[in-house]
């Protein structure tokens, strides 16, 4: 379009509209860099860092395109006429002068449009002209760029900005968070890898079969973790419990020590003869196993139960009959060779080697400073539990309280420790016929070091023994299945096997906890052994 | 000053005149105008007695043209509008005598008491612009015009115009009660010693002339699109179709519609001077020019909706641009 005679009039306006079509772009450009660097942002945040050059070109791209599609979409002289008439309301005369004039473009040479500015004639153009020139004249045009455009802009400029700058404050917190994220999925793997491998070096030992389960334990709280705090716990767990069990193992290594020696120094017949002709060692072979029993009670180990029937078998023998053979000797010398706590050892140990390779990688914290098992004083120290915390103060009194089964008072059977003094408020029943003891004992209060041993048979019962009768000071009764099943109908006996894994994880997660006191820790693992589901 | 600028100064002296003899309806006055200045036919309706009688002889005497006046009237026959072939007194040959249609402008009065048959005769001689008796065929002598006229309220004995006549109006043209102002100039002008008479201002020639000129003025690629979406938005389940159109009409215009819009724009343009058609002046002549296309349905008739109020709302509510 040639801005000639009169129409030079219209350039200012012309000069407007272009410049605010400009301007605008420059706004959009700066919504739109600002969105993309707020995106580029977060991305490197959550996701990879990439070099400062890589953001330049980024930008540089994002503008170059940016440039590229404005100019391609810049208003044509025929839409600044467009603009204009409605502007000055100059009643469509240069948007009709403008398409006259317009040359036929691409494609647009057989449209309805282009044919009918064809057949204007030049006389009419010329009118057409020569009457805009006048109206020019009459009217000149005074446009005012449009705010109107700039404020429809203006609150996503102000949004951009304001999640340019939120993503920038936030990107390195965000940064942090996923790298903390990742750090404790990676912590996670490894703990599971170690663990898994600690699995499977234990797995063939028959002593370590409840340290297995535990273990098992810990992994599944491992696999739960919300955070490498917590992986690092459930790692301190693990050497806890392998520190423990070893301890366990060495005390069990010195409890086997005696009856495999007293064995070991006398042929099968000679022992059995010795057995029934020499009391002394009658009572040491009888004591040794008995301590060895303990030990691996205190295992869970299930040899405990073998052994203990050995035991019994020969004192069985022992009784009035007297007839002890060596076959009694030499089934006792084979359990007692499988329960050889020695290889047992070796596996904990390499699993503690295991452990600390694999865990302690020295950066600092609950398990990297671990200093070795053995040296550990505290919890937070990656070695052993640490005196002063599995004494827990109170618990052998409290526990004698509970079990007290006295009927009005606890009065319970204390500990060796200091401060036993059971308190408790009534139980229930003064006997109960199934040997369970059921009733509430009275809640302990007292202050002790509970080192001393518990006579556990006294007041535990596990299914499969002998029925055993408590007594207590309660009112009279006598409960039994049966008479339980008659008073309330409305007890359905039902099969044990699908609650039993449940429980059987609970009572173990609660003893790792340290919930259930020290003196119970073996009864409740044997009270779950003996009742597992055939 | 061109020969396009004089043509549009005596369409001014024209109004002028007519001014003169014609107190107020301005607006009709323009209308009637632009519609014979675009080549069309207008039907005027109101009730007796405002004047449209003397539009139309008014009209005759500013632009100097030939007039007839046909009383439409139910036994009035084709061949008292047409003409037809007489015996010639002492020969044996046929003659052919031309009715009142053959005059450059027809004043067809209450139309709508013809019987449709009679209607009908008009239709080949208000588009066709010819008159076909007994195989032969008679040009109309151009420029040639009807100006039909009808009153609203009696409808008893009358025979409505069928669609397809209505459509060949351009303009169908409301006459509405003047004010009292003007109806004070009325009386005085009518009741005085001497009536205005008016005097020629242009001639046919003109007429052609400025209809020619007419159809040369261009229109912008919006302008056009806004009139094909008035059309458009007046026919029932288009997309451009309002509510009421959608749920009172039962046919909308058609293209002549949007034709009759285009031309009678052209003509508002020029007489303001401009070469142009703005939006303004499609919006002027939108009512004229449609509101006789449009075909209500019954709910419509029943709860009194005009078509000037669906096209009102069409013109309001259709995009520019």
């Amino acid at each position: 379009m040639e801005y000639h005679g009169k129409l030079r009039a219209l350039l200012p306006a012309r000069r407007t509209y272009f410049g605010q079509y400009y301007l605008l772009c420059l706004v959009k450009l700066a919504v739109l860099l600002l969105g993309l660097n707020a995106l580029l942002r977060l991305l490197v945040a959550l996701l990879f860092t990439f070099p400062p050059l890589l953001w330049v070109l980024f930008n540089g791209a994002a503008t170059v395109l940016a440039i590229f599609y404005f100019l391609l979409n810049r208003p044509e002289e025929l839409q600044f006429a467009r603009w204009l008439d409605k502007k000055i309301g100059s009643k469509e005369r240069f948007q009709t002068l403008f398409e006259l004039d317009q040359p036929a473009g691409r494609g647009k040479e057989n449209s309805a449009g282009t044919k009918y500015r064809v057949q204007t004639s030049p006389e009419m153009r010329a009118w057409i002209i020569e009457e805009a020139d006048r109206y020019l004249q009459a009217h000149p045009p005074v446009v005012k760029p449009e705010r109107r455009l700039l404020k429809r802009w203006l609150p996503g400029l102000l949004t951009a900005l304001v999640i340019f700058a939120g993503v920038f404050y936030t990107s390195p917190l965000l940064s942090k968070w996923v790298s903390v994220k990742q750090e404790h999925k990676l912590a996670q793997r490894e703990a599971s890898q170690v663990l898994t491998e600690l699995e499977e070096l234990l797995a063939e030992e028959p002593l370590l079969e409840e340290l297995l389960a535990e273990l098992a334990l810990v992994k599944e709280q491992l696999v739960a973790s919300k955070n490498s705090e917590e992986v690092a716990l459930s790692l301190q767990e693990a050497r806890e419990l392998l520190a423990e069990y070893a301890e366990k193992l060495e005390e069990t290594g010195q409890a086997y020590q005696l009856p495999e020696e007293l064995l070991a120094a006398n042929s099968a017949a000679e022992a059995a003869a010795a057995l029934e002709e020499d009391p002394r060692f009658n009572q040491q072979l009888l004591d040794s196993l008995q301590g060895l029993q303990n030990k691996l009670f205190q295992l869970s180990s299930a040899g405990a139960f073998e052994l203990k029937e050995e035991i019994s078998k020969i004192e069985e023998a022992l009784g009035d009959k007297k007839d002890i053979t060596p076959s009694h000797i030499q089934d006792l010398q084979k359990l007692l060779e499988r329960l050889d706590p020695a290889s047992a050892g070796t596996a904990l140990r390499s699993g503690q080697n295991r452990l600390a390779a694999g865990t302690g990688s020295g950066k600092g914290g609950p398990q990297g400073s671990a200093a070795g098992p053995e040296e550990g004083k505290d919890k937070n120290g990656g070695g052993q539990p640490g005196e002063g915390t599995v004494p827990g103060e109170g618990d052998p009194g409290g526990n004698s309280g509970n079990n007290s089964q006295s009927g009005q008072k606890g009065a319970g059977t204390p500990g060796n420790g200091a401060g036993q003094e059971g308190a408790g408020t009534g139980g229930n029943s003064g006997e109960n016929s199934n040997g369970k003891a059921s009733g509430n004992g009275g809640e302990g209060a007292g202050a002790g070091t509970g080192s001393g041993p518990l006579a556990e048979e006294e007041f535990f019962f596990i299914p499969g023994d002998r029925e055993v009768s408590l007594n207590g000071d309660g009112g009279e009764g006598s409960y039994t299945w049966q008479e339980i099943l008659k008073y309330h109908p409305e007890l359905v006996p039902e099969d044990l096997a699908p609650y039993y894994d449940r429980y059987y994880h609970q009572g173990l997660t609660s003893i790792n906890r340290g919930r259930v006191p020290q003196p119970l820790e073996n009864y409740l693992r044997a009270y779950f052994q003996a009742i597992t589901p055939p | 000053m061109s020969q396009n600028h004089q043509l549009v100064e005596k369409v001014k002296t024209v109004k002028e005149e007519i001014a003169r003899v014609i107190v107020g309806q301005q607006e009709v006055v323009e209308q009637c105008l632009a519609a014979m200045l675009a080549g069309g036919h207008v039907l005027l309706e109101g009730v007796p007695g405002l004047g449209k009688t003397l539009l139309v002889t008014t009209l005759s005497r500013v632009f100097n043209i030939s007039y007839n006046r046909i009383q439409f009237t139910p036994d009035l026959m084709p061949a008292d509008i047409t003409g037809t072939n007489l015996i010639t007194p002492g020969s044996d040959r046929f003659e052919f005598k031309p009715g009142p249609v053959f005059a450059n402008l027809v004043l067809a009065d209450e139309i709508n008491r013809a019987t449709p048959k009679t209607q009908s005769a008009l239709l080949e001689c208000m588009q066709e612009k010819r008159v076909t008796v007994f195989g032969q065929t008679w040009p109309l002598e151009l420029p040639f015009f009807v100006i039909a006229t009808q009153n609203p309220l009696e409808m008893e004995g009358t025979y409505p115009l069928p669609e397809a006549q209505l459509d060949r109006f351009l303009f169908k043209i409301l006459i509405h009660y003047p004010s009292l102002e003007e109806l004070k100039e009325i009386v005085i002008k009518t009741t005085g010693e001497e009536e205005a008479a008016p005097r020629a201002r242009m001639s046919g020639r003109d007429i052609m002339e400025f209809h020619r000129l007419a159809r040369q003025v261009p229109i912008a690629e919006k302008v056009l699109e806004y009139a094909l979406k008035v059309l458009l938005a007046t026919h029932p389940g288009n997309p451009l179709a309002g509510e009421k159109v959608n749920r009172y009409v039962r046919v909308g215009a058609s293209p002549r519609g949007v034709q009759s819009i285009i031309l009678a724009a052209k003509v508002f343009a020029l007489l303001e001077g401009r070469f142009n058609v703005s939006f303004s002046d499609l919006q002027r002549v939108a009512l004229p020019a449609l509101r006789h296309r449009l075909i209500l349905n019954f709910e419509a008739l029943g709860e009194a909706i005009t078509t000037d109020e669906i096209v009102e709302e069409i013109i309001e509510s259709v995009e520019r641009g």
